[in-house]
C-alpha cells in the first residue's frame, strides 16, 4: 500500500468534491485526519505508528483513494465480479466514484474472487478494505 | 482514421451544433444528448465541442486503423472491443485493426437509446459555417451533409497525447433524474399561444402521459396523447423557433422540435421544453412515455446552471485525477 | 388596445419572440429589419431573425432578468427608422399543378377558385423576401393575394422536393431542399437558393425580390 502522505493533496481535492465530513486515513507511516466542513479541508497528522499489515496468502484489494464503493457500473445491474469468480490482472472488480468521476478497483494480478468486504453504495475511507483476491501461484507466502 | 464496418441507420457526425448561422434559415443540429457528448469530451481531456458520432440504430461496427483512445458514451450498448467488453463512459485505447462492436442499448439502468462514439482528439471532418456537425437539411456538415455508411472513413484530429485510459465517468443521466410517475419528465416555459387553448388543453398537457411516435427523429418528436385544441383555428405568421418548442398542428397532436428543428415555423406554440431538458428527450426511446412540468423563467435557467455546474466539476477531477493521478 | 403594441413571448431560454401589431405589411417588415439591426448589436444576443413581421432574439446567454432587454427593444421598435427595400430581382420559371403540385386539388377545394385562376393569382404579384427561414436559403416571401390563401396542412407531409412551390395559410414559398412540410405544393421550379461553397451561401436576403413565370400549368 502507498504512503497516504504522498496523495494529500489530491485526497484533500477528492474529498473536498464530496459530502464525507471526516476522514481518517491510516498507512505505514501513520494515520492522518482529514476534516472536510463543507468550504475548506483541514489536514491533521495525528500520530506516528507502524501498523503492521495483516499477511495472509489471501490478498487484501484496498481502497486507493476514498470514495463512493460499487460493486458495479453504475449503468449495470449485476455486480462486476462475484465471490469464486477468476479474473485477469488489471480487470476492473469495483468501482470508487468521486463526485462524476469513476475509478477502477483493478484486480493487481491473476486470481480468484474470494471474499468481499465493503457493501454497494457505501462511503469508504483510503485504505479500507474492498475485496479478497486469492492470487494465481503464490497461495502461500 | 476510423473505418465504419456496419453504420446502422441515421447515423451523424455530430458536435454541440451550428449557432450564429439562423439568418441564412440554416438550424442548429448538434447531438441530441449533448450532456453525453460534451461528458465524452471532458473524460478524453478534449474540448467540449469536440465532434463524435451519434449513433441511434444497431449494431454498429467500426475499425481503428490506428491505435486509438476512444470512450462509448450515451445509453449502455454492451461496447465490445474485437471479443471482450469493454466499460461504457470509460477511457480505453484501442490498438490498431481492433474492431468496435455497439449493440441495442440496454434499457435496465438508464431508459436511453443514442449512444456516442467519442475519440481523444475529435471527428475531423471540415468545420462548415462554424461546425462540424451534420445539416442533413442542407445535405452539408459532418461526413458530406449525410448520415453515415458502411466503408465510410472518417479522419481523427491528431490527439493532443492528453488523454488517459483505465478510468470513466458517471452518466449524468444518472446524477441529474427528473420523472414524473415514473415516466422521464422534461420542464416546459408556456409560449406565445399557450393562453390560446382549452382549459382541458391545458389540463392535459400537465397530467397526462405522451408517447414518442415512430414517427419522431432529428428533426421532430410527433407525440400522441390527448388532443390539444386551439379555443379557436390560428393561422400564425411564420417566425423563428428553436430546438424544444412544442408545436400544435391542426390535428391536436404536439410536435416537440428537435436539434435538426427548421429554424422557423408557423403552427401555434403550446411551450417549449428548457435547453437544460432536451437531453433526457434525445435520450427518450421511441415508443416511451414522457411527461411535461409547467417550469418558471428562474427555474429554467436554475437547471441550465446546474447542468453546467456538474460539466465543470466533472472537468475539474478529471484534469486533477490525470495530472496528479499517481493513484493506483 | 393591446394588438396596437407588439408582443414578447419566450421560446424557451434560449430566444424571445418579438412580434408586430398589426396586419402583415411590407412596412412593417422594413421596420423588423431596422430593429432586427439594432437588437443584433444588444449585448447578449447572438442573432436576431427576422420572421415575417416577427423577430426572434437568440441569446448567448439568457439574462437572468428580461424586463431590460424587453424593454429596450420595445423602445427601439417605437423610435427607429424602418429600412428601405433595396434588392435585386429574381425571375423563377414555374410548372404548376401535375405531380409537381400535388396540393393544387386542395387550394382549389378550399378556395373555390379554378387551377386557371390560382396560377394567375399566384404569378401575378412581385413578392419581396421578407425573411430567411424554414430551411437553409428559404426565402419568405410578402404579397401573396389573399383569396388564394389555404390553411397549412393537418398532418405535414413528410417529404417535398427541392423547388417545390407551395402556400401555407396566407404566405407562398419555394422550397430551397428536399424536406417536410406542413404546406400545400401547388408547382415546381428549379434553382440553387443555398450552396454553402459560396459567400453568402444563401442567394437571396430580405429586401430581394421573387416574380414567377408560368412555363406550363398541369392538370
Amino acid at each position: 500500500m502507498t504512503n497516504p502522505l504522498d496523495h494529500v493533496d489530491q485526497l484533500c481535492a477528492f474529498l473536498a468534491a464530496t459530502d464525507i465530513g471526516l476522514l481518517e486515513l491510516k498507512g505505514p507511516a501513520g494515520v492522518l485526519r482529514l476534516r472536510h466542513d463543507g468550504a475548506r479541508v483541514e489536514v491533521e497528522m495525528i500520530e506516528a505508528a507502524t501498523a503492521a499489515l495483516s499477511s495472509s496468502p489471501t490478498q487484501i484489494i484496498r481502497a486507493p483513494v476514498p470514495g463512493l464503493y460499487l460493486d458495479r457500473h453504475p449503468l449495470r445491474s449485476q455486480p462486476s465480479v462475484a465471490v469464486g469468480d477468476e479474473v485477469a490482472a488489471g480487470t476492473p472488480l469495483a468501482f470508487l466514484q468521486i463526485g462524476p468521476l469513476l475509478l477502477p478497483v483493478p484486480a493487481p494480478e491473476d486470481g480468484m474472487v474470494v471474499e468481499t468486504f465493503a457493501e454497494h453504495g457505501a462511503t469508504v475511507g483510503y485504505g479500507a478494505p474492498l475485496i479478497g483476491l486469492q492470487p494465481h501461484g503464490s497461495d502461500a507466502e | 482514421m476510423i473505418e465504419v464496418l456496419s453504420a446502422g441507420a441515421l447515423a451523424t457526425v455530430q458536435d454541440l451544433g451550428r449557432t450564429g448561422a439562423l439568418n441564412l434559415g440554416v438550424g442548429t443540429s448538434g447531438a441530441m444528448d449533448p450532456l453525453a457528448l460534451a461528458a465524452g469530451n471532458i473524460l478524453l481531456r478534449n474540448e467540449e465541442n469536440a465532434a463524435a458520432l451519434e449513433i441511434p440504430l444497431f449494431p454498429f461496427r467500426v475499425r481503428f486503423t490506428h491505435s486509438t483512445v476512444f470512450a462509448v458514451t450515451g445509453a449502455d450498448c454492451a461496447p465490445r472491443l474485437d471479443e471482450a467488453p469493454v466499460l461504457p463512459w470509460w477511457a480505453h485505447r484501442a490498438d490498431a485493426g481492433q474492431v468496435l462492436s455497439l449493440a441495442v442499448p440496454s434499457t435496465a439502468t438508464w431508459r436511453a437509446s443514442r449512444v456516442y462514439l467519442c475519440i481523444a482528439g475529435g471527428i475531423d471532418v471540415p468545420s462548415v459555417l462554424g461546425s462540424r456537425s451534420t445539416q442533413l437539411r442542407g445535405a452539408f456538415g459532418g461526413l458530406e451533409g449525410r448520415p453515415l455508411r458502411d466503408g465510410d472513413r472518417l479522419p481523427i484530429a491528431e490527439p493532443p497525447g492528453r488523454a488517459k485510459t483505465g478510468f470513466g465517468i458517471t452518466p449524468p443521466g444518472l446524477a441529474l433524474p427528473l420523472e414524473v410517475d415514473g415516466l422521464t419528465a422534461v420542464r416546459v416555459l408556456p409560449a406565445a399561444e399557450y393562453d390560446s387553448f382549452t382549459p382541458s388543453s391545458h389540463e392535459a398537457l400537465w397530467s397526462e402521459p405522451w408517447k414518442i411516435t415512430s414517427q419522431s427523429d432529428r428533426y421532430g418528436y410527433r407525440l400522441a396523447g390527448p388532443e390539444l385544441r386551439p379555443q379557436r383555428p390560428m393561422e400564425l405568421r411564420s417566425h423563428g423557433i428553436v430546438p424544444g418548442v412544442i408545436q400544435v398542428p391542426h390535428g391536436g397532436q404536439p410536435i416537440i422540435q428537435m436539434r435538426d428543428a427548421q429554424p422557423s415555423g408557423g403552427y401555434p406554440k403550446i411551450g417549449t421544453v428548457i435547453d437544460a431538458d432536451l437531453w433526457r428527450l434525445g435520450q427518450a426511446p421511441i415508443g416511451s412515455r414522457i411527461r411535461f412540468v409547467l417550469c418558471s423563467w428562474d427555474e429554467a435557467l436554475d437547471a441550465s446552471a446546474a447542468t453546467r455546474r456538474w460539466l465543470s466539476n466533472a472537468r475539474r477531477l478529471v484534469e486533477l485525477y490525470c495530472n496528479q493521478g499517481a493513484v493506483r | 388596445m393591446t394588438t396596437d403594441l407588439p408582443q414578447l413571448s419566450l421560446l424557451g431560454t434560449t430566444a424571445l419572440l418579438f412580434e408586430a401589431p398589426g396586419e402583415t405589411s411590407l412596412t412593417t417588415q422594413c421596420r423588423i429589419w431596422a430593429l432586427a439591426l439594432e437588437a443584433g448589436r444588444l449585448p447578449g444576443v447572438r442573432e436576431a431573425v427576422p420572421g415575417m413581421n416577427n423577430l426572434m432574439i437568440a441569446f448567448a446567454e439568457p439574462p437572468r432578468h428580461r424586463g431590460q432587454i424587453e424593454h429596450r427593444l420595445i423602445e427601439l421598435w417605437h423610435a427607429l427608422e424602418p429600412l428601405p427595400v433595396a434588392g435585386r430581382c429574381l425571375d423563377l420559371p414555374v410548372v404548376y399543378g401535375g405531380d409537381g403540385g400535388p396540393h393544387m386539388a386542395d387550394v382549389v377545394a378550399h378556395t373555390g377558385l379554378s387551377v386557371d385562376d390560382i396560377v394567375a393569382i399566384h404569378s401575378a404579384p412581385t413578392y419581396t423576401v421578407y425573411a430567411l427561414g424554414s430551411h437553409p436559403g428559404y426565402c419568405y416571401l410578402g404579397g401573396m393575394d389573399q383569396r388564394i390563401a389555404t390553411p397549412r396542412r393537418k398532418v405535414p407531409v413528410l417529404r417535398i422536393p427541392r423547388g417545390a412551390v407551395s402556400i401555407g395559410g396566407s404566405q407562398t414559398g419555394v422550397s430551397a431542399s428536399d424536406g417536410p412540410s406542413g404546406w400545400n405544393t401547388i408547382g415546381s421550379t428549379e434553382v440553387a437558393f443555398f450552396d454553402v461553397e459560396r459567400t453568402p451561401p444563401a442567394l437571396l436576403q430580405p429586401g430581394d425580390c421573387i416574380r414567377f413565370k408560368t412555363i406550363r400549368v398541369l392538370r
